[in-house]
């Protein structure tokens, strides 16, 4: 098949061909805090990189957002949680992970999370641990690497 | 001929400065500058004494504690009394917390402020499964009666005044409240303090929502009828623009969809067929404080004038007190950040001048390590510290409303009060606010505010000092304080102890009769009051409530 | 393959949801997974809801799951979201609404992104649908937003239409309605506990009288669930109707008849795009502007050129 990325092109149609289709992210938020703005922010941002974002809105369970994940069959799970229950709920999400077989997923944490429970979700699986004020483009920035090194 | 400013002046002063005086003297140490100017409590223009130009500054600004407000509800301000120090706080169990509101009034703290965990503030126990790792994270747990008596052990109801951050089980923890009080001794006519109670700002912009919309305005209203009779003393909410502020919204989106909220409240409660002026003097307001101090100025100002007008004109209010805007601040928690937190000590700073400098009845600064969990107990004591530097060495509580008429904080007032009313219209037009929330205009404004913003800044068309400039390779995080697990599950055993030894039938009975009575229109306060003295649980009560009323699930991207 | 087909009728949720990903993801070329699934479904009629963005599908949805659960129903919905138009992105905000069936292991939720489709169906729906289709769940629900143009996709893929209206959703609603009532085997008007609604139901019985069509209009408000149960007893009955041999045998025939339909427009747009790259293009258009040659010369010779390059593609393949 012939490349179709010739110029010209864009003007007559907008089918391009699902060679690369987008990544699947899901933004969760366990717990049960409804302090969304961050989340909101970031599914709008990733949608604007190209990610095909499904967010599952506040005061999920861990148990709601592997199933989705599963479902949905996502490429990466991104956790928000500003209440400081991260520690028992984002375990709880990899815990549930693990059980499932699913070991291909990137994990992401964000909060208000200090700094001594890094390690802690780091050794559970989560790749990246962001706090408030981190700013968007490094989340991208992180994800991108994560996804091209397990190309 | 008109009658010339001076002449209003006087009319004011003993019409309403004097009364004031006679009950709350100014303070001696409050009269000059640190070099010893004599300063007078109130400025008003000079030089341009025609007829036009008094008559305009008497209709926009007028005289502190005299319609419209806009210089302040009370004629001496903080000249007479500082306002109320109130931090923010619980954490942890019952005891944990009383130890740290003890400790908060050794250090001159003037009212308590408590921060409920979210299982209390969306009516679940702290064994329910849906609690599970939240448990005294964000506040204090309390299950039942028992733990509030604990809470408040030591501290004299009749001498302090409590704000209480809870919403939709509002009326189970001022039920609880009360039966402290009769514990103590103190009846519920002498209570004071203030319950946030406020439904619809939680499905805008807060999220800790039990009910539908219908409901809670029920169980608000309630509160209101109840507390207009037997607690006269207690403000029965506080409107809160600060949810909405922290959510991303601007300014004059805090003061339009606060104010339309109010608006919301009044009329769910003249349909309840309570009286005016029987409620809207125990209706507060509670915003927040961004660091753009001017503009923050400029909307206490604009909020205080058109609340005013809205209740007078549109309500026909008679009471003066009914007119008056009266809120709390807090500085706003979203401008903290994680990068260099000492930072946040400045913009905290800024943030409480101000909300002083705008008028604020009572003030919380947030301490500098919140973004990055709990407050430790010496962070906590430096923001109190900040409101204390304020009010005694910045001079600026030495005169009341000290930035009227600069022509930069007129013009802003004005902008702010134009653009919040036009809100509040486009609102009216939908039908009223619960209209708007279910069609999620307000909802979609605040968000698109709060895009441009981060747009913003992740473009760095706006600094964020130690973010996206300045910031450093090593950020040094200070020592935070961590909820112990034992506090958890000391909470979950007393609830299991409580539930062994309380008279369980008294428990049934009580629960029974107010979910009969929520399938009537009665009022459901007494009955609250009966189930939280048979040491009956939140989420039992809140069980009850949602056996009748469902609930609320509202998700929007 | 055959592991994977075994696996997801055995109800695996995972092995479903990577075949999902997987089909159709070779672009023009069949998989062996596409032809079976073809071959194996078109048992189950399929439902589509379509209407304007906001109307409340995916609120109708999380109602609609609720109550056929209840019929002991296992339900799988397809939700279909734009693509956008600024970047290969989407959100995907359906299922935040039915969060509450995340759990249930009767109710399997996709969230689709329309990719170059603009605002209709992609291949992905068809290929989701019968994988839902193959895994056991009766009803399949698919959600897709109707605006402008695309509500006939809709008709090609599902068997029974539901549209679903409310009240006050701006000033192109009469065009968008007239479009999305032509489509329509029940009308579902949301939001009734507004007088508005009322307005609404009558105007669209009467276009029906008017156009003589004998279509139910079902008023509805999807957060209370007020009105669902109705709407799923006349859903019910359409299905029933729909499951006669002769129907099913018509089903896979529209199905099929639509994927080519689809396909073909796609190639023709992708070589059409091609052809007018081409370096004749620029002195067509010369000849044109001089009055030298017809319009219809050009278009014929486009066609051809467009036509070469399907073929030549065909051969590649």
């Amino acid at each position: 098949m012939r490349k179709l990325d010739q110029a010209g092109q864009q003007d007559l149609t907008s089918c391009t061909v699902d060679a690369h289709p987008p990544k699947r992210i899901l933004i969760g938020k366990v717990g049960l805090d409804g302090h969304d703005r961050g989340a909101k922010f970031l599914i709008r941002a990733l949608r604007d990189a190209g990610y095909e974002v499904i967010y599952t809105g506040i005061r999920r369970t861990p148990e709601q957002i592997v199933q989705t994940a599963i479902d949905e069959d996502v490429d990466v799970i991104g956790l928000s949680l500003l209440s400081g229950a991260h520690n028992q709920l984002f375990a709880r999400v990899a815990e549930l992970l693990k059980e499932e077989g699913v070991e291909d997923v990137v994990l992401l944490a964000g909060g208000t999370i200090p700094e001594k429970d890094v390690p802690y979700l780091e050794a559970l699986g989560f790749r990246h641990v962001f706090t408030p004020g981190a700013p968007v483009s490094e989340i991208l920035s992180a994800l991108q690497q994560e996804l091209s090194s397990r190309e | 001929m008109a009658e010339s400013l001076e002449e209003r002046f006087e009319q004011w002063k003993a019409r309403t400065l004097e009364p004031a005086i006679a009950k709350v003297p100014e303070c001696a140490d409050r009269t000059a500058t640190v070099s010893g100017v004599p300063t007078d409590g109130l400025y008003l223009p000079e030089g341009h004494g025609n007829d036009a130009a008094t008559e305009a500054y008497l209709v926009a600004q007028g005289f502190p504690g005299e319609f419209p407000f806009t210089r302040g509800v009370q004629p001496t301000m903080y000249r007479s009394r500082f306002w109320t120090m109130r931090q923010y706080a619980g954490f942890g169990d019952a005891e944990e917390t009383n130890e740290r509101y003890r400790f908060l009034l050794e250090q001159g703290q003037t009212g308590l402020s408590v921060a409920f965990d979210l299982p209390t503030q969306i009516g679940y126990d702290s064994d329910h499964a849906l609690a599970t790792g939240e448990v005294g994270k964000v506040g204090v747990a309390i299950d039942t009666l028992a733990d509030m008596e604990i809470l408040f052990d030591s501290i004299p109801l009749d001498k302090v005044s409590t704000s209480m951050t809870i919403n939709s089980p509002a009326m189970v923890l001022l039920a609880m409240y009360i039966a402290v009080g009769e514990k103590q001794g103190v009846e519920a006519s002498r209570l004071t303090g203030t319950i946030q109670n406020d439904m619809l700002k939680e499905y805008i912009a807060r999220g800790t929502y039990i009910f539908p919309p219908g409901p809670s305005l029920r169980l608000t209203t309630n509160i209101f009828a109840y507390a207009a009779e037997l607690m006269p003393r207690f403000n029965t909410i506080s409107v809160s623009g600060y949810h909405i502020r922290e959510a991303g919204s601007t300014a004059a989106q805090e003061v339009g969809f606060t104010l339309a909220d109010g608006i919301a409240y009044i009329d769910a409660a003249l349909s309840a067929g309570l009286d005016v002026d029987r409620f809207a003097p125990r209706m507060s307001f509670f915003f927040g404080a961004m660091t753009d101090l001017l503009e923050e100025v400029a909307k206490f100002r604009a909020a205080r004038r058109l609340w005013a007008r809205i209740v007078k004109e549109r309500f026909d209010a008679k009471d003066p007190r009914s007119w008056m805007l009266r809120f709390h601040t807090q500085t706003c928690g979203a401008t903290l950040t994680a990068q260099q937190v000492d930072n946040n000590v400045v913009r905290v700073a800024i943030q409480a001048l101000a909300a002083v400098l705008g008028g604020t009845q009572s003030l919380h600064t947030n301490s500098r390590d919140e973004a990055l969990g709990l407050p430790t107990e010496e962070a906590v004591q430096l923001a109190l510290r900040t409101q204390q530097v304020i009010a005694h060495e910045s001079g600026v509580a030495h005169t009341v409303d000290p930035l009227a008429g600069s022509y930069c904080i007129e013009k802003l007032t004005d902008q702010v009060e134009t653009e919040a009313a036009a809100y509040i219209e486009k609102i009216d037009e939908m039908g009223g606010m619960v209209r708007a929330i279910e069609q999620h205009y307000p909802q979609n404004e605040i968000e698109q505010s709060s895009y441009r913003y981060q747009q913003q800044i992740e473009r760095d068309q706006r600094i964020i000092v130690g973010v996206n400039r300045y910031a450093t390779e090593v950020d040094v995080q200070p020592e935070i304080l961590t909820v112990s697990e034992a506090a958890t599950r000391r909470q979950i055993d007393r609830l299991s102890e409580v539930r062994g030894r309380r008279d369980s039938s008294e428990v049934t009975h009580t629960l029974t009769t107010l979910e009969e009575a929520a399938r009537s229109d009665a009022n459901l306060m007494p009955l609250i009051v009966d189930a939280v003295r048979a040491y009956a649980s939140v989420g039992e009560i809140c069980d009850a409530l949602r056996r009748v009323f469902g609930e609320y699930e509202e998700h929007t991207m | 393959m055959n592991e994977l087909v075994n696996k997801l009728r055995q109800g695996n949720r995972r092995a479903l949801a990577r075949a999902m990903s997987s089909v159709g993801a070779t672009g023009h070329a069949e998989s062996s997974l596409e032809v079976c699934l073809r071959e194996s479904t078109g048992q189950v009629p399929w439902w589509g809801f379509t209407g304007p963005p906001g109307v409340g599908k995916s609120t109708l949805l999380d109602a609609l799951l609720v109550h056929l659960r209840e019929h002991g129903r296992r339900v799988g919905v397809v939700a279909v979201d734009p693509t956008s138009t600024r970047s290969d992105g989407a959100l995907l905000g359906d299922r935040v609404r039915m969060m509450r069936h995340a759990v249930d292991d009767g109710v399997f939720i996709r969230s689709l992104a329309t990719h170059g489709h603009h605002g209709g169906l992609s291949d992905a729906t068809l290929h989701c649908a019968r994988l839902l289709e193959l895994a056991g769940y009766d009803p399949v629900l698919i959600e897709t937003v109707g605006v402008g143009q695309n509500e006939v996709e809709i008709r090609s893929v599902a068997d029974l239409c539901v549209v679903v209206l409310g009240p006050g959703y701006g000033d192109d609603i009469q065009l968008v309605k007239a479009g999305l009532l032509e489509i329509a085997d029940v009308v579902a008007v949301n939001k009734c506990d507004l007088p508005e609604a009322q307005r609404l139901v009558n105007e669209v019985r009467q276009e029906f009288a008017a156009a003589a069509r004998d279509i139910e209009v079902v008023a509805i408000e999807a957060k209370s669930g007020n009105g669902v149960p109705e709407l799923l007893q006349r859903l019910f009955e359409l299905d029933r109707a729909r499951r006669t041999e002769t129907a099913e045998a018509s089903r896979g025939r529209r199905r099929t008849l639509g994927e080519i339909r689809r396909r073909t427009e796609f190639s023709c747009r992708q070589a059409l795009g091609r052809a007018m790259t081409g370096p004749e293009v620029e002195q067509w258009i010369t000849k044109l502007n001089r009055g030298e040659c017809s319009l219809a010369t050009v278009i014929s010779r486009l066609a051809a050129l467009a036509l070469a390059e399907l073929q030549q593609e065909a051969d590649d393949g």
